[in-house]
């Protein structure tokens, strides 16, 4: 019998379905290619000079389950202008890797870059994408 | 007017004018023929003057002769008028130690020496003359690389940067026949909060017994009380009065803090409690310029009474000794072209090379600045880092190294222990365009606190080696970024720099001082072919090597800071040539130190005493020079050291 059951764990562990994204947006490869980042905005128009917040899942890019430990900060800069925003972003871990980033505000028109550094243990590796507000 | 108006409008005018006869801060005189002069110390009656040069494995301690005119006044007393242009002449004392870096007078007129190479305590009294070591005592297990120190009637303070830390004792005492060393408490601590140190470089004891701790990685003066708590502390990052640039010294006297302002090129002074009063120095421009201008001051010291004030220039080889007189020149100019990212840059100790690119470090912005500079001269494409804490900045700057197999750029952030890697877009090389665009911040490794980072090398399959200057080993990642094995530990004493030999398949290493202790060290290269067997000596003897850039036949170059020079080895260490002497021409450096080779063979050195990148062929046949117009303009016009 306890056979049998650690079959069937074993099983449904293989059985069990890859990790899905579980919302629509943007996605993007980190720089590394470790993970794979979505993210979309509410509202989904990114305002000029007023607060709005990014919600973000992280996946493994070899289609394993993100860890527990997975941690991510996202920041956005204007590298033309060299700086960033003027405000640093609370983050809000949602479980599963999926993180909610509140209170970024872009300050300027022009072209931003988003930046989501994902941790993992000792290492950090950055997925960015360009935006541009008018 | 009135005399209660008149009063009080005489002695405001007095109060204006005492205090610019009371500045400390005019130009004395310059003490040269020093190697690279770190610390100084006057004694308690500002007498005896000692001069740390670890370059040249020494302290010399020079006996000040001041001359003091007398002065009747109108009642019949005398007053002794202090100190006019001191003249200097040698006191018999010139000991050998390798690596002395800190020093400190006692009251009691004991020379305290930090020994960094031997980790080392000793001192040194007039009365005896000789040399105590204090052989088997537990202060020894205590230390670890000590720099800095200060001595009062009742404590010794110790400074111990790469452990972030300022080590406190009561003042050593006789007892049984052996001298004991009373830890009374330990200051600091890795970090950037409130009462936490990030390398620091000096330490003051107050008349107070408060101690005034120059917190160079964080910019700032941090002020603790004799059992070790924090009580307060000033200063940040920035060129305006008050904030600061890599302080390298600290010194008490008088009722004064003086701190010596490296990056601004200054001494700033304060009140004991941090407020701000007056500064003195003018940057240094053209080439060993000096008689009051300063350039990268590092160590201090101030004579008690506040009359007498030494400072030593590494970066210039010497120290220059300032009096009391007219107001020092108040330098409104508010250097910041070293915030200016248009400014010709300094040149780092580190740069990195390949595929048409040339990476410089900057070190007092805390940025790369890459460069095109395949088929004209170096064009400037993009910047990396920049000062902070945000992945993909940088506090600092020991290590670059460039693969141009994937256009990335690994870089060993001190500051913020960790290793960062970068990715670079494509150029064109015919016109490349500025672009903060084209680099991007790809990954990081936070190290573990034990760890402070060193040069970087890599290896051809993503793998690289890493130097821990705490540990004085070197630590092996491979191609996912996991440590696989430690290599060098109790066999390396001052490693410079690393470099991966791919044809010979093994980590060559230079380390400046061969066999902590030796009185006469020498500085050798080493290789580390097998990760489980120690290393083999492929140089020896050499005075003090620094930079190694390794050819594409396994044959390598390593530059000296002593003797000014770039030496050629084949790959089993035989010496082929050498050129190189100690100026600005073609063939002459000042204090070199990182070394790259390019994909053509051609051998770039940097001549980091003379902010300037020396290019050159495989024979050491002079090709150009790149750097700022006063140190390059003798080279451009072919004067001197031609080959």
């Amino acid at each position: 019998m306890r056979s049998f059951l650690l079959c069937m764990v074993a099983f449904a562990a293989c059985a069990a379905p890859p990790p899905r994204f579980s919302f629509e947006g943007d996605e993007l490869p980190t720089n590394d290619a470790a993970w794979n980042v979505r993210w979309r905005t509410e509202p989904a128009e990114i305002p000029l000079n007023a607060p709005f917040q990014i919600e973000v899942q992280v996946l493994p890019a070899d289609g394993s389950h993100p860890p527990e430990s997975l941690s991510l900060e996202v920041d956005a800069a204007m590298p033309q202008h060299r700086h960033g925003m003027n405000r640093l972003p609370r983050m809000v871990p949602l479980g599963d890797g999926r993180f909610r980033a509140e209170g970024m505000l872009f300050h300027m028109e022009g072209q931003w870059e988003l930046y989501f550094d994902v941790t993992e243990g000792d290492l950090t590796e950055r997925g960015q994408t360009e935006v541009f507000l008018e | 007017m009135r005399r209660s108006l008149l009063i009080p409008f005489a002695a405001a005018l007095v109060s204006l004018c005492a205090p610019a006869q009371e500045r400390l801060g005019a130009y004395a005189m310059t003490i040269e023929g020093l190697v690279h002069p770190t610390a100084v110390a006057l004694d308690e009656t500002g007498d005896l003057l000692a001069i740390a040069d670890p370059l040249a494995g020494k302290v010399v301690i020079q006996r000040i002769e001041r001359p003091v005119s007398l002065e009747v006044n109108p009642d019949g007393s005398i007053n002794a008028i202090p100190l006019m242009d001191p003249r200097l002449n040698r006191y018999p004392v010139t000991f050998n130690k390798r690596s002395p870096t800190g020093l400190a007078f006692s009251p009691f007129g004991r020379l305290w020496i930090t020994d960094s190479g031997a980790n080392k305590l000793c001192s040194h009294s007039k009365e005896t003359g000789g040399i105590e070591k204090y052989a088997g005592n537990e202060i020894h297990d205590l230390l670890h690389q000590p720099g800095s120190v200060d001595a009062s009637a009742r404590s010794l303070a110790i400074v111990e940067p790469m452990l972030h830390q300022v080590l406190l004792f009561a003042h050593p005492r006789n007892e049984g026949g052996g001298t004991r060393f009373e830890l009374r408490a330990r200051l600091g601590g890795r970090g950037t909060e409130s009462g936490e140190l990030l390398f620091p470089s000096d330490v003051a004891i107050a008349k107070d017994e408060r101690v005034y701790v120059c917190d160079r990685g964080n910019h700032r003066i941090q002020v603790f009380a004799p059992d070790g708590e924090f009580l307060f502390g000033w200063g940040d990052w920035g060129w305006a009065p008050g904030f600061f640039a890599d302080p390298t010294g600290v010194e008490t006297a008088a009722g004064r803090v003086y701190v010596t302002d490296s990056s601004n090129h200054r001494v700033q002074v304060f009140d004991l409690e941090g407020e701000w009063l007056y500064e003195w120095g003018l940057h240094a421009l053209e080439p060993r310029e000096g008689e009051g201008k300063l350039h990268y001051p590092g160590g201090l010291a101030v004579s008690k009474k506040g009359e007498l004030a030494a400072v030593a220039e590494a970066m210039d080889d010497r120290v220059q000794l300032f009096r009391l007189g007219a107001p020092p020149e108040r330098f409104s100019r508010l250097d910041r072209s070293w915030q200016d990212m248009t400014a010709s840059p300094h040149l780092g100790e580190t740069i990195a090379v390949g595929g048409g690119l040339l990476f410089l470090g900057e070190p007092e912005g805390n940025r790369v600045k890459p460069y095109e500079w395949s088929r004209y001269g170096p064009r400037q494409v993009s910047e990396l880092g920049g000062r902070g804490t945000a992945h993909g900045r940088l506090l600092g700057l020991t290590g670059m190294a460039y693969s141009s197999a994937d256009r990335s750029l690994l870089v060993a952030d001190p500051g913020n222990r960790r290793v960062q890697l970068y990715s670079l877009g494509p150029v064109d090389a015919e016109t490349p365009a500025f672009d903060l665009s084209l680099g991007r911040f790809v990954k990081g490794l936070r190290l573990p606190d034990s760890v402070e980072c060193g040069a970087i090398a890599r290896h051809g399959d993503g793998s690289f080696d890493l130097l821990d200057l705490r540990a004085r080993e070197i630590r092996r990642y491979d191609t996912d970024w996991k440590l696989v094995t430690t290599l060098g530990a109790w066999e390396l004493v001052n490693p410079i720099d690393i470099e991966w030999d791919p044809v010979g398949e093994r980590l060559l290493v230079t380390d400046a001082i061969a066999q902590a202790g030796w009185e006469n060290a020498f500085g050798r290269v080493l290789a580390f072919s097998d990760e489980r067997s120690g290393p083999t000596v492929v140089v020896d003897e050499l005075a003090y090597p620094a930079g190694l850039g390794v050819r594409a036949d396994g044959g390598f170059y390593v530059s000296d800071i002593l003797e000014h020079r770039v030496d050629r080895f084949d790959a089993g260490g035989k010496h082929l040539l050498g050129w190189g002497s100690k100026g600005l021409g073609r063939a002459q450096f000042f204090q070199p130190r990182d070394v790259e080779v390019d994909e053509e063979g051609r051998v770039l050195v940097v001549d980091h005493g003379n902010h300037r990148l020396m290019v050159f062929d495989e024979d050491g046949a002079f090709l150009e020079v790149f750097g700022p117009r006063l140190y390059t303009r003798e080279t451009r016009l072919g004067e001197g050291g031609d080959r």
